[in-house]
């Protein structure tokens, strides 16, 4: 069954400028789905328009099969969490103070939570590897530790769906690494269904089962990594030329530029060179 | 270091804060630049008005002042953390929306036009004082909804714009009356505690303490809405009533607090820092302290001031600047050495 | 959820507090009944109501002075009580009077507050010399000190009429009085320093105007054609002779005013014109002898 079903969902911010036309997708659930694209295609938005935060021009966005503008906040949150990128906020909150707030829309009054709550917060913690900095603050742990802590937050906020924008950007190569095993173990541990924004392409490649490429002219392109990731495809949609490479059942893409060093600029390969770098 | 916060460990703070706040209301009122004797109180009013000195300076003048400056203080203080919470904005203070220049504004046209009657016993500055605070608040919502669909940056510059504006007329009114008009607003301004009478204090420990009430149930919502917006829609938080309920209730327990007092700077300023300080950033706790604790730093301020140079009073609002300021200075240093200021 | 047992405790604290805010107000001290007995015990928190007090000799009763009461000494010498807009409530208070009076001002409300607890207040109007006679008549009044009232206004019809024998018949030169000189304010036609500037033989180089003390542009003083510049000096550090010559610079830069010509720039002690009190001849007599120095220069001063 999927748990987010897109239907014909137009988007402008302003009437003659079209972000998203007439995009239609599912996501089932347990899956793992990466939301691909240069920059100004729309990903952010269209991560926006599936939180519930932005209203489509037209179209329906549809969370459990009720859309989602028709949730109250509180119930909204219980089915998705969201996850944006890592900053430290003004007052010097601690980690475990940032993640306990994800209970907040299971309590009511004052909000100090149960046992069970408790449970879930440490649970969290334990699952990102952030228990061991739980009392300090935000500002004093490093970027890569915080979007862990706040993906802990997603998940002890014990939420079906969860949507990430851009969770490894700014940080380096480890941590990128480290973030995307941490989603795809809370996809298979925990059966949960998750739609992660990401501007790189090789990284959805190797951990999401579906991609959705968006090109800035409304275009999209949605399928498994192989289908997606071709070089046509990547280079109508990011306007770079490269050359795409397989590893086992997985593609790849390298860009090149024009004066980047020891290599010749190529147009669209020559049928023998994309043979020779097959396996 | 610091725990998660728990009811139990909130409920123990907030028992020990009120009875230092006890032990502080009686040491304050037993403190002036007269010398009374306890016992001297106990004896009663006395047959005709003033024969016993002892007790109309204990019942009628430093009761009422002691009363006043809990009120004043505990809403200032309050106020002062809902702003610096809702618009992320560590310099922010109870007046930042338009309520002094408002509040001011409404208190010299009282004075101008020499309208002398009041309110059960409230002055006329005081009445228009509300009413103006009021009025500017509301000013500054219109003009930032207008401005920009009720967001923290358009509504802070609204602040500023609606401040200007009505600091130009109160200029103007400077320029045209009285000399001795100007002094009475200039001194109004500064902080002007005085024996109110007991109807009022009733009225005003109501209106404010509702208004805390209030905000403190509001205050698991304060805590995610200072992760910034998005983060807190995205944990279930209605942040457009959240964030119109702490504007309106802050502003309105400002107003009461102006009119009742005139304007006391810092304590709304510091008072949430310091707090912040020893007990951390969670509303939940953070409003409750604020509370007793600027009721607390009023108290001393008001009593330093009715007494450090008598038989001259020195306006509070001098008291509190000179030990704010030094303060205000020592959090920013540690606050730009310790923590990052990234606002998103 | 909530038990009814808090439920039932909250409601009776609010029944409590609402209660108790119903008491208060029904039992809100009203104002105090005048006393039949002569207040023994005064207070006086102005300066001008200060020297009609120990004028009417009831020197002995004050108890209490603000800080700027200065005159007579005796009245330097009582205890302060802060001053009238930021008074020691303690200290009045604490002095037991019966009667606290001061001038009606809309820049304090300190009598209405010692009024609301039950003290006797005097609230005297001082605008002009008719509104100080009226305010002698009030606490002449008050105190029964009838007698002293009457020789009081005697003497002071006296000298006023004295000064204004010496000046009749002259012409009445054009005068301009100068509360402030930066930016330039000066007293207009409806104050009692208009009063004093015609007693003296003068008038007001200005027109009506609205307002008591308007502030002033230099081509209304141009057009004006000031004869003398009478300034009040100003309480304070800077000695006389310092404020005159300050003031003699600052007008030189005007020579087209007849005034500044003649050298007719007057910086005069302040007490007894800019206060309203029972010194007011002595000071209608200074101004006298500014305006018309020759009627002055036979006889040393006005008849007793």
């Amino acid at each position: 069954m999927s748990l987010v079903k897109v239907d014909n969902l137009t988007f402008r911010y302003r009437p003659d400028e079209q972000v998203l036309r007439d995009l239609s997708f599912e996501v089932p659930a347990g899956s793992f789905l990466g939301i691909a694209g240069p920059n100004g295609a729309g990903k952010s938005t269209l991560l926006n328009l599936l939180a519930g935060s932005l209203e489509a021009s037209s179209g329906t966005i549809d969370i459990y099969g009720r859309a989602v503008r028709s949730y109250k906040p509180r119930e909204l949150a219980r089915k998705v969490a969201v996850v944006r990128q890592e900053f430290v906020p003004p007052f010097g909150f601690s980690v475990a103070e940032t993640v306990a707030m994800a209970r907040l829309p299971y309590l009511a009054g004052m909000a100090f939570g149960s046992e069970r709550d408790r449970q879930a917060v440490h649970e969290a913690m334990e699952a990102t590897d952030t228990l061991r900095f739980a009392e300090r603050q935000l500002g004093q742990i490093s970027g890569g530790e915080r979007q862990r802590v706040f993906i802990a937050r997603a998940l002890a906020q014990d939420t079906p769906i969860l949507l990430l924008d851009e969770p490894t950007s700014f940080l380096d190569l480890r941590n990128q690494v480290g973030i995307f095993d941490l989603l795809r173990k809370m996809q298979i541990d925990r059966g949960k269904t998750i739609v992660a924004v990401t501007h790189d392409v090789n990284l959805a490649a190797q951990y999401c089962d579906k991609i959705l490429l968006l090109a800035v002219d409304s275009s999209s392109l949605l399928g498994s990594t192989q289908d997606v990731l071709s070089l046509e495809s990547i280079e109508r949609t990011f306007g770079v030329t490269g050359f795409s490479a397989k590893v086992g059942q997985e593609s790849f893409f390298l860009p090149l530029g024009k004066l980047a060093k020891d290599v010749k600029v190529r147009r669209p390969m020559a049928e023998a060179d994309d043979d020779r770098l097959q396996q | 270091m610091r725990e998660l916060l728990t009811k139990k460990q909130l409920l123990t703070n907030m028992a020990v804060a009120s009875v230092v706040l006890l032990c502080a209301m009686l040491a304050c009122s037993l403190i002036g630049s007269q010398q009374i004797s306890v016992l001297n109180v106990l004896k009663g009013p006395g047959v005709t008005a003033g024969a016993n000195p002892d007790y109309e300076i204990f019942v009628r003048i430093r009761v009422p002042r002691v009363c006043l400056a809990v009120i004043v203080g505990a809403a200032l203080a309050c106020a002062g953390a809902v702003f610096q919470g809702m618009l992320r904005n560590p310099l922010a203070d109870p007046y930042i929306l338009g309520v002094s220049s408002g509040a001011g504004l409404g208190a010299m046209i009282a004075i101008v036009l020499g309208i002398g009657a009041g309110f059960l016993g409230l002055s006329s500055q005081s009445v228009l004082a509300f009413c103006g605070a009021m009025g500017s608040v509301w000013l500054v919502w219109l003009v930032g909804r207008f401005a920009g669909m009720g967001q923290i940056t358009p509504l802070l510059l609204a602040g500023v714009v609606v401040n200007a504006f009505l600091s130009a007329i109160i200029m103007f009114i400077t320029a045209v009356a009285r000399s001795q008009d100007v002094l009475a607003s200039v001194l109004w301004l500064m902080g002007n505690m005085t024996e109110q009478s007991a109807i009022v204090l009733w009225l005003g420990a109501t209106l404010i303490a509702a208004g805390i009430i209030l905000l403190v149930r509001l205050t698991p919502q304060m805590n995610a809405i200072s992760f910034g917006e998005e983060e807190a829609i995205a944990l279930g938080v209605n942040t457009r009533r959240v964030r119109f309920l702490t504007f309106v209730v802050s502003a309105f327990i400002t107003a009461v607090a102006v009119s009742l007092s005139g304007l006391i700077g810092f304590v709304g300023l510091i008072v949430p820092h310091a707090v912040r300080l020893v007990f951390g950033p969670d509303h939940r706790q953070l409003l409750p302290m604020s509370c007793v604790v600027g009721a607390v730093f009023l108290l001393i301020a008001d009593t330093i001031a009715r007494v450090i140079v008598a038989p001259a009073q020195l306006p509070v609002g001098v008291v509190t600047a000179i030990a704010g300021g030094p303060f205000f200075l020592f959090l920013l240093c540690r606050y730009t050495r310790k923590v990052s200021l990234l606002n998103k | 959820m909530r038990k009814p047992l808090t439920s039932l405790l909250i409601i009776a604290l609010l029944a409590a507090w609402g209660s108790l805010g119903w008491v208060l107000y029904i039992h809100s001290p009203s104002k105090a009944a005048a006393s039949d007995t002569q207040p023994q015990r005064i207070v006086s928190l102005t300066p001008d109501v200060t020297e009609i007090i120990y004028a009417l000799g009831l020197g002995d009763k004050v108890v209490g002075v603000s800080t700027y009461c200065d005159y007579p000494p005796e009245a330097a010498a009582e205890p302060n009580v802060g001053t009238y807009w930021e008074p020691d409530m303690e200290a009045i208070v604490s002095r037991r009077p019966d009667l606290i009076t001061g001038e009606r001002s809309s820049k304090s409300d300190v009598l209405q507050r010692l009024s609301r607890m039950g003290y006797q207040t005097a609230s005297l109007k001082m605008d002009s010399i008719a509104d100080m006679m009226a305010a002698i008549d009030t606490l002449a009044h008050l105190t029964g000190h009838m007698q002293q009232r009457a020789e009081l206004d005697r003497s002071f019809a006296l000298k006023l009429a004295a000064v204004s024998d010496t000046v009749s018949g002259r012409p009445r030169p054009k005068v301009l009085w100068v509360v402030q000189s930066e930016p330039l304010r000066v007293a207009g036609r409806n104050t009692f320093v208009n009063e004093i500037i015609e007693l003296a033989g003068g008038q007001n180089a200005i027109g009506p105007t609205t307002m008591a003390y308007p502030p002033l542009g230099i081509e209304q003083v141009l057009g004006a054609g000031v004869d003398v510049i009478i300034q009040p000096a100003m309480a304070g550090a800077v000695p006389l002779e310092q404020q005159q010559s300050n003031a003699d610079r600052l007008w030189q830069k005007w020579p087209a005013i007849p005034a500044v010509r003649t050298g007719s720039i007057y910086v005069v002690p302040p007490d007894t014109v800019s206060r309203l009190g029972p010194r007011l001849p002595m000071g209608v007599e200074m101004v006298a002898r500014l305006l018309h120095p020759r009627c002055f220069t036979d006889d040393e001063g006005s008849s007793e």
